[in-house]
């Protein structure tokens, strides 16, 4: 008895450790690749060559103060921070906010956004600049004007001292568009520098990358397992790819699109139309790139029927900080976004569509353990040792 | 290391590209052919590798069957058949003479069998070649 009872236990063991037999939260080799491709983290900051403030340390320091100054807005009612609000990682924490108008979109976080080349939910523009002239001139967020941008920064002499000091140039001498441009750019060099940090994830998969098992063993069993379904039968890398979790694409996965009776929102389709006509995509005069290598992407892109309902690819960065989810807000908990996921609606997938997509009908167990896995991907911001102020030449005026 | 390899292989496709070489096509490393029955084709992809969510250019030389170089024009488009959808930008085509031509603006946004599409026209003349390439990730 006691010798087969041992004997079944060696057997077990050999089997267990046998190459091609998993336990259920060890990885086949495409899993194991699939896992090593999400990092590592963070990848290297390069400076946007579109934004001739990017990466300047005055920049930066000039957009942090803009990102927090309500006088950005009509009659100085919100600022950027009010709906992205860096105690809620970066976002407001409601499913649609409100500016001056009813907002038909959630607000997204705005980290790790060097990395991403389509901004807004149906990537309405090119770069991160672009992006940050739309809120200050959309009617329902901040409702600007560039005239009205043009008087604030004018008549301020700490806004004027700064805006100088950072690009060399007198704001008065400056037509408006070219200094709202300007305004944005600094505001894109701030933003730049939110990166969050390394998470409970990063340190698994850069154990798994150098066999520690040891590192490995911190990292809770049923992150792996839900690790295991996101990165194999749940197809999840295939739109939510590479370290920022994002292929950087546009999908419709079956989020109903209605934003009131009979209207809309075309998602990417009428995203290509808004970037198409603006003066401020990179094809136009206020790209700093002189060799136009960053416009390959906005000169190809194409509207398609397709692209009817699609909506950016998130990046799932911090997730478990930024509810509620979707491109409108509607799906209040990560919990309910696994559920979303487990009981797809066929129907509402285009019949054209993806066939990447299909309900994954998750046990409990399932849905537990993916929720674990998602759960391991939030962090702080990286943080950086504070520099001396940049704009000691601009303290007197501030003073007055 | 990793950036002179880049730089290498950058440069071995604009030599590729610009060399005053044409018809017929000869084998080199990292190029993909295909034929149809009036045409050879071959194309080489910079930067390489390929990666997902970055955009790349095609080098791409196509002969007829006197190994004379194609000049009509071409249209190209990539798509994952298994998915059933197509890239989200349509690329476009420089043509450099003697059947040579650089296409840029191509993009695969997802890991998995992808499919590339040339359709060459020759006044009333229409001919598609095809070319599987298998994206890691
Ligand atoms: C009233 C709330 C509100 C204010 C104020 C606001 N935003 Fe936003 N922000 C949003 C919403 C909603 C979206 C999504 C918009 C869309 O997809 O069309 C967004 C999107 C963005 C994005 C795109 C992020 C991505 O992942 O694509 C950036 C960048 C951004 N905002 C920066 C700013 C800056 C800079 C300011 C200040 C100049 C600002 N926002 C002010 C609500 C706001
Ligand atoms: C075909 C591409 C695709 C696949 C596959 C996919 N997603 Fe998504 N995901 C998206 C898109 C697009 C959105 C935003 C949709 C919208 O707002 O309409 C999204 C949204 C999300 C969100 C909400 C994030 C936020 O900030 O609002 C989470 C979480 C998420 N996906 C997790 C997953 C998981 C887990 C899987 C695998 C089970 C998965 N996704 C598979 C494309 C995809």
């Amino acid at each position: 008895m006691n010798v087969l009872k041992s004997l079944s236990i060696l057997l077990t063991t050999a089997i267990l450790t046998m190459p091609g037999v998993l336990a259920a939260e060890d990885f086949s080799p495409s899993e194991r690749a699939t896992i090593l491709s999400l990092g590592p983290w963070p990848p290297a900051l390069v400076q946007d060559s579109g934004n001739r403030a990017s990466g300047d340390l005055k920049a930066i320091e000039f957009g942090k103060k803009l990102f927090n100054d309500k006088r950005l807005s009509k009659d100085d009612q919100v600022s950027c921070a009010d709906c992205h609000k860096p105690e809620l990682a970066f976002t407001d924490g409601m499913a649609l906010n409100e500016g001056y108008k009813k907002i038909t979109r959630n607000t997204p976080a705005v980290t790790n956004l060097r990395w991403n080349n389509w901004f807004g939910w149906g990537g309405e523009a090119d770069s991160l600049w672009a992006q940050s002239i739309r809120p200050i001139l959309s009617r329902n967020e901040m409702a600007a004007t560039p005239s009205g941008i043009r008087r604030v920064v004018i008549n301020d002499p700490d806004l004027s001292c700064r805006f100088k000091a950072t690009f060399n140039l007198d704001p008065a001498g400056l037509g408006k568009h070219e200094l709202l441009v300007l305004i944005a750019k600094a505001l894109a060099a701030y933003q730049e520098t939110l990166v969050t940090d390394v998470t409970a994830f990063d340190h698994f998969r850069d154990a798994l990358l150098a066999g520690d098992r040891n590192a490995m063993s911190r990292y809770p069993r049923a992150a792996r397992r839900g690790l295991k379904i996101f990165a194999g039968s749940g197809r999840c890398t295939f739109c939510h790819f590479g370290p920022r979790f994002s292929n950087g694409e546009f999908s419709n996965i079956g989020v109903p699109f209605f934003v009131a009776k009979g209207k809309v929102d075309q998602g990417r389709y009428g995203g290509i139309r808004t970037l198409k006509r603006s003066p401020y995509n990179l094809l136009g005069k206020f790209n700093d790139d002189g060799t136009a290598k960053n416009t390959v992407r906005t000169q190809h892109v194409t509207q398609r029927h397709r692209n009817w309902g699609e909506f950016k690819v998130p990046s799932l960065r911090n997730v478990a900080r930024t509810a509620p989810y979707m491109h409108n807000g509607s799906v209040a908990t990560l919990a309910d976004v696994v559920e979303f996921y487990s009981d797809l609606n066929e129907e509402r997938l285009h019949t054209d569509g993806e066939k990447i997509l299909r309900p994954l009908n998750l046990t409990d167990q399932n849905k537990t353990d993916l929720l674990a896995f998602l759960e391991t991907l939030s962090s702080g911001l990286v943080t950086k040792p504070g520099s001396p102020d940049p704009f000691r030449e601009c303290s007197s005026v501030s003073r007055q | 290391m990793k950036l002179s390899l880049i730089a290498t292989l950058t440069l071995g496709l604009s030599c590729w590209a610009f060399s005053a070489r044409s018809c017929p096509i000869i084998a080199t490393d990292h190029q993909l052919t295909a034929t149809s029955a009036k045409y050879n084709l071959a194309i080489v992809a910079a930067p390489l590798p390929i990666r997902v969510g970055q955009a790349f250019s095609l080098a791409l030389i196509v002969c007829d069957e006197q190994n004379q170089g194609f000049s009509g024009i071409i249209k190209a488009t990539a798509r994952m058949p298994l998915h059933n959808h197509g890239m989200n930008y349509q690329p476009s085509a420089t043509a450099l003479g003697k059947g040579k031509f650089v296409l840029d603006g191509f993009l695969f946004h997802m890991p998995g069998q992808w499919q590339f599409s040339f359709d060459l026209r020759d006044g009333e003349l229409m001919d598609r070649i095809q070319i599987k390439y298998l994206l890691e990730q």
